[in-house]
């Protein structure tokens, strides 16, 4: 089966100068850019303290003694690696707009760019990255550090195809157990179970994960600019429905709305990120925007 | 039991069954088909929205399919021929009531009876009444036929040549109606010879069914010159002994003040004008055979004395004459079919209940939609 093409090389290299960092402290095994949850003793210096018996003397600031007369220890702010996990929506209802257009024509090619564009970021800066891939059976390829992980990373993002229904609660469940220390998890789906999945993600937020909701939509599904009647096919139930668009476009959109702006709020209030990329709409702008504000936020 | 079909032609509506199939099918495969990813937010149309590969669109299609098989059904008419409603059909009647007039009506009502159907006719000529009747007999569905006359049945009411234009297979009957004849009064005044001269007496007359009774009543003296005879010379005796005579047994006199001047023919001219000043002269022949004088008097005086009393003797029609002219009705003719019954009306009601079915089902179906993707949809 030859490869497919995750994401061009041009919306890589666009990005590749931006740092994925995180805004939250996380805990890490190696040493890297980003903050730590832990004061430890490193070389960046973060901040002083009162001396507290026990405390190393060769941490003691004798300078700051010699003016003040107080013995205070100096504090300094570890910097380890940064372990993400991605959890992809890969079920049915994903696959729309279904057709072989270009890259981004569905959800589906939306949200695999996005996963391996910013999978690619913290493999690049030396971070680990893996994927739980959901579906009826979720798949995990477990976060990981290196160039030989990268191809693992994509080669697994490009075997991925939409099937079956997703149960997203239970892949943040399972997501909560492989993020043993505290990380960054980026949730890419169309949230259709919304219900099941925002406890979930905010669970992992209150676990101490920097979370972030990457919300994927299509504008057929905004827009709802179907013509005439039709029967209407759930592609993950089978159930079908016979629809006169005009009739229910107004209070479609509206509940849809609506949805949108519960889920916003559900996230932000929490602390946590929310990305609504849309197809069709240029992805790169949509992501520095994003990252660069998640760098001016540190 | 039988089933015999008023319409069997309409049983070829059957193949309209082929419609509401077709149309399940053709909308099946024909709809234009959208995947979407979600009906969480897809509220049913108000106007086309239900559920398929449901077992209720099944019962929709078996619902639909029945009222066009129950409609065509009602259209073929079908009598189912039990022994009891054979039995019924058997003895029903057509009964044409033909009344006199001035009959009351409720004896008109019973005499319909418990026809099958029924007609009442009233008209001032009983040939119309009987024309009427007969038309309307021969277009009643097949049933036994009968004509009822309905009244007092006067002599003369009714003739044997009035019921021949009655059809032969339907029946005659009489119904005498408002139990006898009425009996009426009158008053005459009789002019008569008394032994205390010539008198005007007042008689009581009362006229029964089958009898007359006469009653005296006052009387009052009369001019003794009120009714005079002449005749000539040779025959004035026998002018005198006849005017006598029917003084005697008395004259029909309406008005008292009335004379009346008998001149018999061979009388002198000259005498007799003399004689009629002031009185009604009446010229007869001379009765011959002499013997016949009395009564040939009473009669030529009488034309000019009496005054028509207006009252009518009632006689009714011998009962022995009635029964003479009745006849049973023929039977319902046994080739017939009972093609004027059916069962159509309950296969009727029957569509009129699967069509509000259908739309129970309809709404039942819409509604489902309505509230059911609340829990199904969402998982997407």
């Amino acid at each position: 089966m030859s490869r497919q093409h995750v994401v061009t090389s041009s919306e890589l290299q666009s990005l590749r100068d931006l740092e994925l960092v995180t805004r939250k402290t996380v805990e890490g095994l190696r040493h890297g850019l980003h903050r730590s949850p832990f004061h430890g003793y490193s070389a960046e210096f973060s901040q002083y303290r009162h001396y507290r018996p026990g405390d190393d003397l060769k941490y003691v600031d004798w300078k700051a003694f010699g003016r003040t007369d107080r013995l205070y220890t100096r504090q300094f702010r570890e910097t380890t690696n940064l372990s993400a996990l991605f959890v992809l929506d890969v079920s049915r209802s994903m696959d729309f707009p279904r057709g072989d257009g270009p890259l981004g024509a569905s959800k589906f090619d939306l949200a695999r760019q996005v996963t391996a564009i910013l999978g690619t970021l913290v493999l690049d800066q030396g971070d680990a990255a893996g994927v739980l891939a959901v579906d009826d059976r979720p798949r995990l390829v477990p976060p990981r550090s290196g160039h030989h992980h990268l191809r693992v990373f994509l080669s697994q993002l490009a075997n991925l195809a939409p099937a079956g229904g997703a149960s997203l609660g239970d892949a943040l469940k399972q997501a909560a157990t492989v993020m043993k220390r505290r990380g960054l998890v980026i949730v890419v789906s169309d949230f259709y179970e919304d219900q099941d999945a925002l406890p979930q993600v905010r669970r992992l937020a209150r676990m101490g994960h920097d979370v972030v909701v990457v919300h994927i939509l299509a504008r057929e599904e905004l827009a709802f600019d179907v013509g005439g009647a039709a029967e209407f096919v759930d592609l993950e139930s089978g159930r079908t429905l016979m629809v006169q668009p005009s009739t229910v476009r107004e209070g479609y959109t509206t509940a849809v709305q609506q949805w949108l702006a519960t889920v916003h709020d559900t996230v932000t209030r929490d602390g946590m990120e929310y990305l609504r990329l849309v197809t069709g709409a240029p992805l790169e702008p949509a992501l520095r925007r994003f990252l660069l504000h998640r760098r001016g936020g540190r | 039991m039988s089933v015999v079909w008023l319409a069997p032609m309409a049983l070829a509506g059957l193949a309209l069954l082929a419609i509401p199939i077709a149309v399940h099918l053709l909308v099946r495969q024909h709809s234009r088909r959208v995947e979407f990813p979600s009906l969480r937010f897809l509220l049913p149309s108000q106007l086309a929205a239900f559920r398929r590969r449901h077992i209720q669109d099944a019962w929709l299609l078996a619902c639909r399919a029945a009222v066009i098989a129950a409609a065509a059904l009602a259209l073929a008419g079908p009598v189912i021929q039990s022994a009891s409603r054979s039995e019924a059909y058997r003895a029903r009647i057509a009964r044409a009531v033909i009344v006199e007039p001035g009959t009351a009506a409720a004896s008109a009502a019973s005499a319909a009876g418990d026809a099958f159907v029924s007609k009442t006719f009233a008209r001032d000529r009983l040939s119309d009444a009987i024309a009427d009747a007969t038309r309307w007999l021969e277009a009643q569905p097949p049933a036994s036929r009968e004509v009822v006359f309905v009244g007092a049945v006067r002599r003369g009411s009714v003739t044997a040549g009035d019921l021949r234009a009655v059809q032969a297979s339907a029946g005659i009957r009489f119904v005498v109606a408002g139990g006898g004849l009425a009996g009426r009064d009158t008053q005459l005044s009789v002019l008569r010879s008394l032994p205390a001269g010539l008198m005007i007496e007042q008689r009581q007359v009362h006229f029964e069914d089958d009898s007359t009774r006469v009653t005296a009543g006052a009387t009052t003296a009369a001019a003794s010159d009120l009714v005079r005879i002449v005749a000539a010379p040779a025959d004035q005796p026998l002018a005198d002994a006849a005017l006598r005579a029917v003084l005697g047994e008395g004259l029909r006199w309406h008005d008292p003040t009335q004379r009346v001047l008998i001149a018999w023919d061979g009388t002198d001219e000259a005498m007799v004008q003399r004689a009629v000043t002031g009185a009604t002269l009446v010229r007869m022949p001379r009765p011959d055979p002499p013997s016949t004088a009395a009564s040939a008097l009473a009669v030529a005086i009488e034309q000019v004395t009496s005054a028509p009393t207006g009252v009518m003797e009632p006689v009714r029609i011998r009962d022995e004459q009635l029964q003479a002219w009745s006849r049973p009705p023929n039977g319902v003719p046994a080739e017939a079919p009972a093609t004027d019954e059916g069962d159509r009306r309950w296969l009727w009601g029957l569509v009129l209940a699967l069509l509000a079915i259908e739309h129970w089902l309809r709404r039942t179906t819409v509604v489902a939609v309505a509230t059911a993707p609340v829990t199904e949809a969402r998982v997407a």
